[in-house]
């Protein structure tokens, strides 16, 4: 009833397993961000303010670069400590949890955080000097006050968990373990116009369970915000913190541990395992730096290279440009459908990638079998892949901006139209220069995530289409795990250094406009 | 019986120095106010003495209790003192009852014995016909009673404050400046009051104690402040009605 080429088990299959995977990821996620958000912002734990923003940086890694690394940590048959998973090693429902858990407790961790930052303190220091202990005044005060922002950042996670690909398609596949998003690119993989309907078809039950999460988390951010006013306080005092006392250097080494073990660890596997000669030789006499030449030479690696560059870069910048000005017209401007089309790309956003491939798929077959009725023809995949990168994260840069127009007092912009400024003048040099920090933090948040998409641009790529992500994607399928470890690695380091210099900002944050 | 005593307590933060190393005594059934500018450190000597701050010197005494000293640190739950924030602090999942009744379920007062109290003390602050409300259904002047009965309840050796009046209107203040005192006679408790009220200082407490810069400047009765200031600092201060 779903799809052609696939039985209704197999899709009841698959989404249960969606299902029961992302509500385990939530639950994980909910229940490590939660203390990790109390000790960065209410406990005396050792270096709590690196901490604080090294907690975030999860949220800007793509996942299946982490699920590679754990590739190498886990494989059953040469993985680093394989001997620390069950038999079959990490692939598996158990390892999706633990990779995906990895990425996305940073989505409570961020919410509550920023909800512990916004409450009085107060609040709950009146609660320990009545007499309640730590554990006394988080169960009576911070989490009657702060469930919504704790469930809504487990709505995301568990969103995000639903929508991925990468995860599943690395851990999950290869085991036969099928959930929505990998087996609407296996049918889709079966080819012709019957795997693009078995596809659409399925993905359309991929977004309606994605509209269903995405619904109970706008309601609890609306619930978040009608209260907020109660619980909001004038910051007169830093908390006063609660001392660990004997705990405290358990619980220091205990979070360094936990941050080593999501960034560190991977991080150190794919170096590793770039380095290696062979898989799962691990001696560092035998270093060689043949792996990164093989990658680095590898005429893919360059075509996808030169792809990503030249889809990223440009498309961030025409995508922030127009969020510029589009934000300019809905803020200052007061232009309705300007602020309609702002709201509307919040849509795209939280659809995942695999349903905005899949349509546009559909519509790319439409499309060039009208143009070939009138002799043209459309052959790059590139193009739509563009296209898929511009609907998907148009969302962050145009809500950045629209906050920000708001924060500039409007007598800056009117200073200079009585000087004679025409608009154009106007938003080249008043606004731009004003806004170029925030113009500058949305493009970056824009094209890093372009930069290494691997969810919609599998499923869009083609002949001439290849990018980082899908050629690190094929390295994997052929078992070459050095060349596949090697360009992981470089994938990652960028990321990192994004992640680290974007950490604690993020998307969903600006697009609930706070 | 409860004196409470600091000894050379001092904060460091940042590399700054909020509080030089100072002596405070106060006595039982006193009524200090601690005055000072905004950002002179009043607030952070209160929250030392609560616990929620820890002292980078010194010693902190109740009666015959070290609070805070080599070796020793209470945390605040334990402390037992009563304290009235800034911001009211009600917690707005719990009606007026629930909020002043919390000190005492915490410390597992039977209920019977709770309701009693809670009523009692409500009744002091003129909030009985109030129990039921959540803070949302509050006045300013209502939310900061229900925050002082909690602060009362359970009858603490020493009541904090920390500017309480300052979010209310001028009309309110003077009356609740009044509430304060007659509570202060009429229960005999312990109160150490910081504002930058010089009105509030003058008409309730029974000592002042003046700081400024991380530095007492004077203490002593209203009286002997008002008419002998120390030059400079204080008399400058107090010449800004």
């Amino acid at each position: 009833m779903f799809a052609d080429g696939v039985s209704n088990s197999a899709v009841i299959e698959a989404l249960a397993r969606s299902l029961s995977l992302s509500l385990v990821v939530a639950l994980v996620s909910g229940a490590t961000g939660c203390l990790a958000a109390w000790l960065v912002t209410r406990s005396d734990v050792g270096g709590s303010r690196a901490l604080a923003g090294l907690f975030s940086m999860p949220y800007a890694i793509p996942a299946y670069l982490l699920g590679m690394a754990w590739i190498v940590l886990g494989n059953p048959a040469v993985g680093a400590i394989r001997e620390l998973f069950p038999e079959g090693g990490i692939y598996g429902f158990h390892g999706m949890v633990l990779v995906e858990s990895t990425v996305a407790f940073a989505f409570p961790y961020l919410e509550l955080k920023a909800g512990f930052e916004r409450m009085d303190p107060s609040l709950e220091e009146a609660a320990r000097t009545s007499g309640a202990g730590p554990w006394r005044v988080f169960r009576d005060v911070s989490f009657p006050l702060l469930w919504p922002p704790l469930v809504n950042g487990m709505c995301l996670s568990f969103l995000y968990t639903l929508s991925s690909f990468g995860v599943p398609a690395m851990l999950g596949m290869p085991v036969r373990q099928f959930v929505l998003t990998t087996l609407i690119y296996s049918q889709f993989k079966l080819g012709g116009m019957a795997g693009i309907w078995s596809g659409l078809r399925l993905s359309l039950l991929l977004l309606v369970m994605a509209m269903l999460v995405l619904a109970l988390s706008n309601r609890l951010v609306g619930l978040q915000r009608r209260r907020g006013g109660a619980i909001t306080g004038s910051r007169v005092s830093r908390p006063g913190l609660v001392r660990l006392s004997g705990a405290r250097v358990p619980v220091t080494a205990a979070a360094w541990a936990v941050f080593a073990l999501v960034v560190a660890l991977p991080w150190g596997a794919l170096a590793f395992s770039a380095l290696a000669p062979v898989a799962g030789s691990y001696s560092p006499s035998e270093w060689t730096l043949r792996n990164l030449e093989y990658v680095l030479n590898l005429p893919e690696f360059r075509e996808a290279l030169v792809n990503s560059l030249a889809l990223s870069l440009p498309v961030a910048t025409f995508v922030v440009g127009s969020g510029f000005v589009l934000a300019f017209a809905a803020v200052r401007r007061g232009s309705r459908l300007a602020a309609r089309l702002v709201e509307s790309m919040g849509v795209p956003f939280s659809t995942p990638g695999t349903v905005i491939a899949i349509l546009l798929i559909f519509a790319a077959t439409w499309v060039s079998a009208a143009l070939g009725r009138v002799g043209l023809s459309l052959d790059s995949p590139l193009v739509w892949i563009a296209l898929a990168y511009a609907v998907k994260y148009c969302a962050v840069s145009a809500r950045m901006l629209t906050a920000a127009y708001r924060q500039v007092d409007p007598s800056l912009e009117e200073a200079a139209v009585v000087s004679g400024a025409t608009t154009f003048i106007l938003l080249r040099t008043i606004w731009f220069p004003l806004l170029s920090r925030t113009v500058l933090a949305a493009w970056f948040l824009t094209a890093l995530p372009m930069f290494t998409e691997l969810t919609m641009s599998v499923l869009l790529t083609g002949p001439g289409g290849a990018t980082l992500g899908t050629v690190l994607f094929q390295l994997q399928e052929y078992a070459d795990q050095p060349s596949a470890a090697a360009l992981a690695w470089i994938l990652l380091s960028a990321a990192l250094v994004g992640a680290f210099f974007m950490r604690g900002r993020r998307a969903e944050e600006i697009l609930e406009g706070r | 019986m409860s004196d409470l005593r600091l000894m050379g307590v001092s904060k460091r933060f940042g590399g700054k120095d909020v509080l030089m190393p100072m002596d405070m005594l106060v006595t039982n059934g006193a009524f200090v106010s601690l005055l000072g500018p905004s950002g002179c450190g009043k607030t952070t000597l209160l929250r030392l003495i609560a616990g929620l701050e820890t002292p980078s010197s010194g010693q902190i005494v109740l009666g015959n209790t070290t609070l805070y000293g080599p070796g020793v640190n209470i945390p605040p739950e334990k402390r037992r003192f009563g304290m009235v924030f800034q911001s009211y602090a009600v917690w707005p999942h719990m009606n007026v009852f629930e909020n002043v009744e919390y000190p005492l379920k915490v410390r597992g007062m039977a209920r019977p014995e709770r309701r009693e109290r809670v009523m009692k003390t409500l009744a002091l602050v003129h909030m009985e016909g109030l129990t039921d409300r959540y803070p949302h259904q509050l006045s300013g002047g209502q939310q900061q009673r229900a925050a002082l009965a909690r602060g009362l309840v359970m009858e603490p050796p020493v009541l904090l404050l920390d500017e309480p009046l300052s979010n209310l209107d001028a009309r309110l203040r003077a009356e609740m400046r009044r509430e304060i005192r007659d509570l202060h006679r009429s229960l005999g408790i312990t109160i150490l009051y910081v504002t930058h009220d010089q009105r509030e200082a003058f008409e309730m407490a029974t000592r002042i104690v003046i700081i400024n810069e991380g530095r007492i400047e004077q203490e002593g009765g209203p009286g002997e402040i008002r008419e002998n200031p120390t030059p400079g600092f204080v008399s400058e201060f107090l010449s800004h009605v």
